[in-house]
């Protein structure tokens, strides 16, 4: 691996940590779902910094950066664009939407209804709006940031699996820890800085840095402790829904991430474990466990590393 | 889990239906040659009423059309072969229910009825053909009526046809060793109750009279009568006579053994209260000749041996006129062995009985011939040369020999034979002879037998068949007693010393009916041998597989069989085969062997586990040794190297090199003895 990418990474990482304190892993973790080219969901209470943060990974990584506020009358075209009649030369000419960008912050995605939902859900997974029968290809890197509130908020709209499924990882935030809080109210961190911000990578180095992890190398091994956890989730132990094939391979792709984010060319278990509980986490089902989050660590726990 | 009967109601679906069609066809086809010809057409229309009703295309038939058939079945069965409990009515009856089965068969209950019953038939085939072919044929419908209960029992669509075929397959060459264990082994009891005697069975071979001049062409069969094994050294072609029965009555037109065709039972008793009262002696060119005999089912009593027949086992009746006799028709092929010995003087005084016999001529009729034979017995000298001017006229006159002969009409058959057609066969040639002899006052009589075989070098045997059917005379002497004269031989001397094909080369004759034979073409002599032998060596060793066989084999293989021996030889077996099954039903088949460096971490965590590190199965390799360096900071270096090799080789990718695995193990040496300070 070139160690000026490595580098390139380190200082993202540590940039974005001045910005939102005390959450490394968190940070790590995104940055290791926009190297796997995913899409991030953040599940947290309102004031808990996910709009910082996506806020912050589009300017480190010199993104072009949007953000909805997606609200229960957002209509699909607020959020696409539209073929709006020009009428000095009698034509209708296409508006782009607020989604033609690098990063798109889809803030609090749950409130808006389940068909503004399903428009950004489609511009995920094809990486291109289709408008009148005209295609519209997004920029390269495409990365959504979603966040929604926890479903007891009222006024939400659940997401269904099948929409959840879209998103790579589900990270929180969670509150911060005493030291970092006390940094906070000092006013060493938050908005204000965000402005002061600089890039550390361009988004040429990032697209390089992602062509980079699938080359990272896994071993039989490793895949035969994948599998076992696959086959876990699978076998009606903990859970009434396992793992989709599609989620088993972006495991993978995570791990890869994570491994690289590591300085390392080859995957560990440990690598799988980290990215295990955000990856799979909002797509298991549990028998009786409901928390998404305890159900993989279960799962964890109960697969042995080296059969 | 389903409950039995609601498993056995379940619907059979499309793939395990075909098969069952296919597996009735294929058991009832053998039938076809000798049941009801019907059977095909009765299983074609219920098969194809399934079909119909499987489409949606028509309605099952109701229980009127049912009972319909049944009594339409059940007539034409009592119409064709009438209504006694014969075996083959019994068997009809089974096929005619088997085929209409199918009509009704829809949930697995059926199925299994018609593949329980399609085993039994492929079973009861046997009864009425115990051929190689035939036993082949059993096997290959074993096998896809098993593939049919798999079918059945299993109704996974997505089990592939040939999956499943070779399943059944592999199902029932399992239990081959075992089957033939059982062969060999098993205690071959007498049968507790026997096969019904099959009286509709066709008597084939030589029959117990002789009309040569209603014949007009001689029909000839390629079939099997006996095959005969010799041990020692075997006789000249020319001194094959297999010697059936002698005719010694002749009313003009039909030669039979004596005045009127005896019932079996008195003719025994004729054959046996007249044994050879006349002395019998060895001359010096006399030779014994041990042999066995296959013979195969005739549905006849008569045996075929070599004239004189010294010692037979098992036991039959020798009669006067030297035929032997099994107790039993035969309608199961049957192995006698036989010894004889070969140009024994027989008879060297004459019973006056048997004088009146064999010089019984019928009172009028054929006066060319008495005169002739008056007029050359007059001119002999003594009754030697008589025979010798006899004999010599065959050649003489131009005679000749042919299997189409002309017919010779209800009068005088011996003179147009021999003043008018001079044309004819084996019987012929013997039943005038005979005439002329006894014209003359010499005993004589016509023997009827086989006569040649083709010797089949592989195997040492001879097999004869049924157009070496031959007719030849034995002529009574003083001083020499009973002695075997072939006037054919001085006709065609190449029936005799070669065989009937050569014989009528000429003519074309040789099974002209039977085009179809394969011993109608020399060029298929070699094939034809060698399938021959195998016939042969099926009937020898599996057919006639007897209790005494038995015995010899085990002896041959264990040496004195002893009952503890017996007992040790059939617990080999069966624990052989029990390993083999295991072997083929994957027992022994262990995981790969763990690789070298998996070994070495596998003694890393037990030694762990020993110095009480608290286990945890989701514990990374380098989270293992973290956990473990906290503990015992001194081995920290060692630990977390020991690991990251092991890593390095694991999901890195590395190969695990000699130098590699060698650093491993010396750290984990070191391990090993280094000092685990106590937790506190």
């Amino acid at each position: 691996m070139s160690t000026a990418i490595q580098q390139n990474l380190e200082d993202c990482l540590q940039t974005l940590s001045s910005l939102i304190l005390g959450k490394e892993t968190q940070l790590k973790l995104a940055i290791c779902c926009l190297l796997a080219r995913g899409h991030l969901l953040i599940e947290d209470l309102p004031g808990m910094g996910k709009t910082t943060l996506a806020h912050g990974i589009a300017k480190v990584f010199a993104l072009d950066y949007n953000r909805v506020q997606f609200t229960s009358d957002l209509l699909p075209a607020d959020l696409l664009g539209a073929n709006v009649f020009d009428a000095r030369d009698s034509s209708f000419r296409f508006h782009r939407g607020p989604v033609f960008c690098q990063v798109l912050l889809a803030d609090e995605l749950n409130r808006a209804s389940p068909k503004s939902q399903s428009a950004l859900l489609e511009v995920m997974e094809e990486r291109q709006v289709s408008l009148d029968g005209t295609r519209y290809p997004l920029p390269e890197p495409f990365l959504v940031i979603g966040t929604q509130n926890p479903q007891s908020q009222s006024g939400t709209f659940a997401l269904p699996e099948s929409q959840l499924d879209r998103f790579l990882m589900k990270l929180s935030l969670g509150y911060p820890d005493p030291a970092a809080e006390r940094q906070l109210l000092q006013g060493n961190s938050g908005r204000a800085m965000l402005d002061e911000l600089k890039a550390s990578m361009t988004a040429e180095q990032l697209q390089e840095a992602q062509a980079m992890v699938p080359k990272v190398r896994v071993t039989a091994q490793l895949l035969d402790y994948v599998q076992r956890l696959i086959a876990r989730t699978r076998d009606g132990q903990e859970c009434s829904t396992g793992i989709s094939p599609r989620a088993a391979l972006a495991l993978l792709n995570c791990a890869k991430s994570w491994a690289m984010l590591h300085g390392r060319e080859h995957v560990l278990p440990e690598d799988i474990q980290a990215v295990f509980a955000p990856v799979c986490a909002h797509r298991l089902v549990g028998n009786e466990e409901t928390d998404g989050e305890l159900l993989a660590r279960k799962i964890l726990a109960a697969v042995e590393v080296i059969a | 889990m389903l409950k039995r009967q609601d498993a056995l109601a379940e619907q059979i679906n499309l793939s395990g239906l075909v098969w069952l069609l296919i597996a009735q066809v294929i058991v009832v086809l053998p039938y076809t040659s000798a049941q009801v010809i019907w059977i095909i057409p009765a299983l074609l229309f219920s098969i194809c009423w399934r079909a119909l009703t499987l489409s949606g295309r028509v309605s099952q038939p109701s229980w009127r059309i049912k009972l319909l058939l049944v009594f339409l079945a059940f007539g034409g069965l009592a119409f064709g072969n009438g209504i006694a409990l014969t075996l083959h009515s019994m068997v009809s009856l089974l096929l005619l229910s088997f085929a209409l089965k199918s009509i009704e068969t829809h949930s697995r209950r059926d199925a299994l009825v018609v593949v329980w019953v399609a085993f039994f038939l492929i079973a009861a085939r046997f009864l009425f053909d115990q051929s190689i072919v035939a036993a082949l044929y059993g096997v290959v419908s074993l096998v896809c009526v098993t593939t049919t209960l798999i079918a059945v029992q299993n109704p996974n669509s997505s089990v592939s046809s040939f999956l499943r075929l070779r399943m059944g397959a592999g199902m029932l060459f399992t239990c081959l060793p075992l089957m033939l264990v059982i062969f060999v082994a098993a205690p071959r009891l007498p049968a507790l109750w026997s096969v019904p005697n099959m009286s509709s069975g066709p008597q084939t071979g030589v029959s117990d009279s002789m009309t040569p001049g209603d014949i007009a062409n001689l029909s000839q069969s390629a079939d099997l009568a006996f095959r005969a094994a010799f041990k020692g050294p075997r006789p000249a072609q020319n001194e094959l006579y297999w010697r059936g029965m002698a005719m010694s009555h002749f009313d003009g037109k039909t030669w039979r053994p004596f005045v009127n065709p005896l019932p079996d039972r008195e003719m025994r008793e004729l054959l046996s209260n007249n044994l050879p009262q006349g002395e019998s002696k060895s001359t010096d060119t006399s030779r014994k000749v041990d042999y066995e005999l296959l013979l195969e089912a005739s549905n006849q009593p008569w045996l075929f041996t070599l004239s004189t027949v010294t010692d037979i086992t098992p036991d039959a009746l020798l009669g006067f006129d030297y035929r032997a006799i099994a107790d039993q028709s035969l309608t199961a092929a049957k192995i006698y062995r036989v010894t004889s010995e070969l140009n024994t003087a027989r008879d060297l005084t004459l019973d006056p009985w048997v004088r009146e016999l064999s010089l019984q001529l019928p009172n009028s009729g054929n006066e060319r011939t008495r005169q002739l034979a008056k007029k050359m017995r007059v001119e002999s000298p003594d009754a030697a040369t008589y025979i010798d001017r006899v004999m010599a006229r065959y050649t003489a006159e131009p005679f000749h020999y042919t299997l189409k002969p002309p017919t010779l009409g209800d009068e005088d058959t011996i003179d147009s034979f021999l003043f008018d057609s001079m044309r004819g066969f084996c019987a012929h040639y013997a039943g005038s002879f005979v005439f002329m002899m006894r014209a003359a006052g010499i005993p004589a009589r016509v023997v009827v037998g086989y006569q040649g075989g083709e010797w089949n070098e592989e195997e040492m045997y001879f097999s004869v068949r049924q157009f070496d059917a031959h007719a030849w005379t034995e002529v009574w002497l003083p001083e020499r007693g009973w002695i075997r004269l072939d006037p054919t031989a001085r006709v065609a001397p190449n029936r005799v010393e070669q065989n009937l094909r050569e014989a009528v080369k000429d003519e074309g004759s040789f099974l002209s009916d039977s085009p179809f034979a394969m011993s109608r073409y020399s060029w298929l002599s070699d094939v034809r041998r060698g399938w021959d032998a195998t016939q042969y060596r099926w009937q020898k060793f599996v057919i006639n597989y007897d209790s005494e066989s038995q015995l010899e084999f085990l002896t041959a293989l264990l040496g004195k069989l002893t009952s503890t021996r017996a007992a040790l030889f059939v617990g080999a077996c069966l624990i052989i085969i029990g390993l083999f099954w295991a072997l083929a039903l994957g027992m022994f088949r262990r995981a790969a062997p763990l690789p070298a460096h998996q070994k070495l971490y596998q003694n890393f965590q037990n030694l762990l586990t020993r110095k009480e590190l608290p286990k945890d199965r989701a514990a990374t390799p380098t989270q293992q040794a973290l956990s473990a360096s906290k503990m015992w900071p001194a081995l920290a270096d060692d630990l977390q190297s020991f690991v990251s090799e092991y890593n390095a080789i694991c999901y890195e990718g590395q190969a695990a090199s000699k130098e590699k695995l060698r650093r491993m193990r010396k750290l984990l040496k070191g391990l090993y003895r280094a000092d685990w300070p106590l937790n506190s």
